[in-house]
């Protein structure tokens, strides 16, 4: 009608085309993403469904390859050479060119417990997951009570060498029943040599030396030596800044590995978060029984006299790891790896000589026998749709003949010479024998030390004889963290190996564990936290006890009674 | 007719609605459908529609739940005094900073103030450990110059609250100040003469000018945050909590972490879940009501 009409209506048309194009826009984005979720667990069997007539060679390669979809856990430990990283590296050049088998990874996480956590995120909302994937024990069993895992039993049978068959079976079966439901093989277990959990007392000789006493042999000596720590600078720096015995607190007090107090319970035959025997033969929870009370009544009365750090309970052992390397502390429990973490020789070298002990009892008798789990942490499982079960059979031959087999190739696919890349983290899925570091690498590295002779070594144990030989020459830096990981074992092989105790229940949780443990759990850390520092009387443990049958844990030890009736 | 005929002269504007409608929609309300596994025994590869139908069963178990009460409870104190402070705190440092003539320092203390805001808790949480350590934090240093017993404010019960409640004060209230700022510049300066004029001192003037000015803005703060009446602050709990302080610091949302995804017990976390969602919307609707009959004032 007038001038100012068809301004409008670009105006107007300009306005329809933007709002438009912003729906589009989302429209496009939600389809793509979409999509991406779409084809990454299901369609990748359309890029192998061409019958591979792979043979039963366990070396066998898929012609044309196979495309593998993953997720996995990357924790910031794992290090690369130049070049490569967690999709391209040796280990997966491996698989593609010698057992065309193309592992792709949708996500990674880096922590396990993310890892987890995602994980039943995922379960939860019935997607599926992956190909091939690692669980835990109580995904496990959801999983396969819901019946999307593929029977892994002919696969292994067929497709495992036997040097596989031998080392999966290392243990005596446990592991692999553990993942067996209804005579079918659910997953493969990773295996690990269970012995090595066990803790060792870590202690700084110079410390000791500074302060005029000897290794502990009891209890009593190592409250003294703590209380030394504390009172008669053994750093000397003239300033009471150092710490008696450190603890943290855990994602478990119990076995954290790091400044935990699994070995200080065992020093008072008390194994908390574990499944022991009691006098009639039946099983019961550790954290209930009497030596516990006693366990931690010990630990009020330190805490109380200034020989535990008054901030323990707020540690992570990242915090705790800062106390290790800026001296403030001397004396923890914790697993044989902490030669590595929290020690960091290149960090501090004042910590050279910081060295494992045996553990030490309340009644001043050695050895002191420990609790620990089973070797088996998480299991690896295939998807009952993929086309390939046997693949994850393969990919666990190939970890274990390059590492241990006759054709093992250690230095390239384990650890470099001075043990600071570790390639054998690369794999998807890997298990270790079980006697691996102790006694078998631990008696033939001593034995080739002592001789001067490597010729009876496998290229893993040349790895490590070279890092201790170094170290014995001075290397302190190249040497330190293996030399100290090896005292340990031997320290280990003295109390432990023929004192091995095993947790009875290591199935996947119960019912009544699914529902409550987490409850009992908090209760138990809370209570255990708050009688080591005095924020509560000992005897609040009597009321403990009763709260945790009350709530749940008689039932649970029904259960586990059950269970382990029924895998005698 | 009419609603058609508005419609059709405005539909470009409700055609640039659609988006944001679409967005809520999906993210919004699309997700409520899976409120219905709160009802069910959920397995998760059975689905929806498969799992067994179980009534208010999770209810009445989360209410036996030996942790369900004391959180509730942590949870409704501590969101209660967040609230209260985070109310109250800004209003008196914009009201303060509405008094400095000079713009740079105005402006400065603003976006300092502003700052801790976009700092992520996990980032916070390494930082307070650190400076309230009770053994050479600066915090402490200062308590203990000042001749007083130094003060373990993350492991200590009786004052772990404080600590959660002052330092989520101190991370936002610069983003509120902000909000109250805006609203001051908003009101009238003809008022503020006319009131010289009749000679009244710079209290009486923020008593009966200023503070009447925003008052819309306290009520519409006030009421979108007791939504939030159940939501005492994940991140910043979960990073700061241990053992310790289980008892005093564990809230609903820390409990349902624990159960739904360290544990797997969809279905129960959920009710839980669905439970807060219920008293927040009632509360909501009842300030909303409030809000109208005292102050006249509608948010919606």
């Amino acid at each position: 009608m007038n001038e100012g009409e068809p301004e409008l209506n670009k105006r107007k048309s300009a306005m329809i085309g933007l709002s438009v194009l912003s729906s589009v826009s989302l429209a496009l984005t939600a389809c793509g993403g979409e999509n991406s979720s779409d084809t990454s667990p299901e369609k990748p069997n359309t890029t192998a469904s061409a019958p591979n007539a792979a043979s039963a060679d366990p070396a066998g390669k898929y012609e044309p390859p196979i495309t593998v979809h993953s997720i996995r856990p990357v924790d910031s430990t794992v290090t690369y050479d130049a070049g490569e990283d967690i999709t391209n590296n040796r280990w997966s050049d491996y698989f593609k060119n010698e057992l065309g088998i193309d592992i792709v990874y949708d996500w990674t996480t880096a922590k396990n417990d993310d890892y987890t956590n995602k994980l039943n995120v995922i379960i939860a909302s019935g997607d599926k997951p992956a190909d091939i994937y690692q669980v835990n024990a109580s995904q496990l069993q959801q999983l396969a009570d819901a019946g999307v895992l593929a029977d892994l039993n002919e696969a292994f049978d067929k497709y495992a060498s036997p040097l596989t068959k031998k080392l999966m079976n290392g243990d005596g079966g446990k592991s692999m029943s553990s993942a067996t439901f209804d005579g079918k093989l659910l997953a493969l277990p990773q295996g690990s040599a269970t012995i090595t959990s066990n803790d060792v007392l870590w202690i700084r000789t110079d410390w000791l030396k500074n302060v005029g006493l000897s290794e502990p042999k009891s209890i009593d000596d190592l409250v003294k030596i703590a209380d030394a720590f504390v009172n008669q600078d053994p750093d000397k720096n003239g300033k009471k800044d150092t710490l008696g015995l450190g603890i943290t607190q855990g994602p478990s007090l119990t076995n954290g590995g790091v400044a935990d107090l699994g070995g200080w319970f065992a020093g008072f035959k008390a194994y908390p978060d574990r499944w022991v025997k009691d006098a009639a033969g039946q099983a019961v929870f550790g954290s209930i029984q009497p030596e516990v009370k006693q366990a931690l009544a010990k630990l009020q009365e330190m805490y109380k006299s200034g020989l535990i750090d008054k901030e323990w309970a707020v540690k992570d052992s990242d915090k705790f790891g800062e106390d290790v390397l800026t001296n403030k502390v001397g004396m923890w429990y914790g697993a044989n790896w902490n030669s590595m973490y929290p020690i960091d020789i290149s960090k501090n070298k004042d910590l050279l000589q910081v060295k494992p002990f045996s553990l030490v009892a309340v009644d001043g008798k050695q050895p002191v026998v420990q609790a620990v789990d089973p070797s088996v942490n998480n299991y690896f499982v295939v998807n009952k749709d993929f086309k390939h079960p046997e693949a994850v059979v393969k990919l666990m031959t190939a970890f274990q003949e390059k590492l241990w087999g006759e054709s093992s190739e250690f230095e390239k696919y384990g650890t470099n010479a001075n043990q600071s890349v570790s390639y054998f983290k690369y794999p998807l899925v890997q298990s270790w024998p079980a006697t691996k570091d102790i006694p078998d690498n631990l008696d033939a590295v001593r034995a080739a030390l002592s001789a001067n002779d490597t010729s009876k070594l496998n290229s893993e144990q040349k790895g490590i004889y070279t890092s201790i030989k170094a170290f014995n020459d001075g290397d302190i830096v190249k040497g330190y963290s293996t030399a100290r990981q090896y005292d340990a074992f031997e320290v280990i092989k003295k109390d432990d190996l023929n004192n091995q105790l095993f947790s009875l229940f290591y199935g996947a949780p119960t019912p009544t564990m699914v529902e409550k443990k987490q409850a009992l759990d908090k209760l138990e850390q809370e209570v255990f936290t708050k009688i080591i520092m005095g924020a509560v009387p000992v005897d609040e443990f009597d009321k403990f006890v009763a709260d945790w049958k009350k709530l749940g844990g008689d039932q649970i030890t029904q259960e586990v009674n059950d269970w382990v009736a029924s895998h005698k | 007719m009419r609603v058609l005929k508005s419609f059709k002269r405005d539909y470009t504007l409700h055609l640039m609605l659609v988006p944001a409608l679409l967005l809520v929609l999906v993210f919004s309300y699309y997700p409520m459908f899976g409120f219905v596994i709160a009802f069910e025994k959920f397995v998760a590869y059975k689905g929806f529609f498969h799992s067994k139908w179980v009534g208010f069963d999770n209810f009445r178990y989360i209410f036996k739940m030996p942790d369900f009460l004391p959180a509730f409870r942590n949870t409704a104190i501590i969101a209660i005094l967040k609230i209260v402070g985070n109310l109250i705190v800004p209003i008196v440092i914009a009201l303060l900073l509405n008094e400095v003539r000079q713009t740079f320092i105005k402006r400065g203390v603003q976006i300092l103030v502003y700052l801790p805001h976009f700092l992520s808790w996990v980032i916070l949480a390494g930082i307070l450990k650190d400076i309230l350590s009770p053994s050479g934090g600066i915090v402490n240093e200062l308590i203990t110059a000042l001749g007083f017993k130094p003060i373990f404010f993350l492991g200590d019960n009786h004052w772990f609250r404080f600590t959660l409640i002052a330092s989520d004060v101190w991370k936002e209230f610069g983003f509120n100040t902000i909000v109250y700022t805006a609203a001051l510049t908003s009101i009238n300066p003809s008022l503020y003469e006319a009131a010289v004029v009749d000679g009244a001192s710079r209290w009486k003037q923020t008593l009966y000018i200023t503070l009447p000015g925003i008052v819309p803005i306290i009520i519409l703060l006030a009421t979108i945050s007791l939504g939030n009446v159940l939501n005492a602050g994940f991140d910043q709990v979960f990073n700061l909590y241990s053992p310790v302080t289980y008892s005093t610091g564990d809230i609903l949302d820390t409990l349902v972490y624990r159960v739904g995804i360290v544990s797997a017990q969809y279905s129960v976390s959920t009710a839980i879940g669905l439970f807060k969602s219920i008293i927040s919307f009632v509360l909501i609707c009842a300030s909303y009501g409030l809000a109208y009959r005292l102050a006249n004032y509608r948010i919606f």
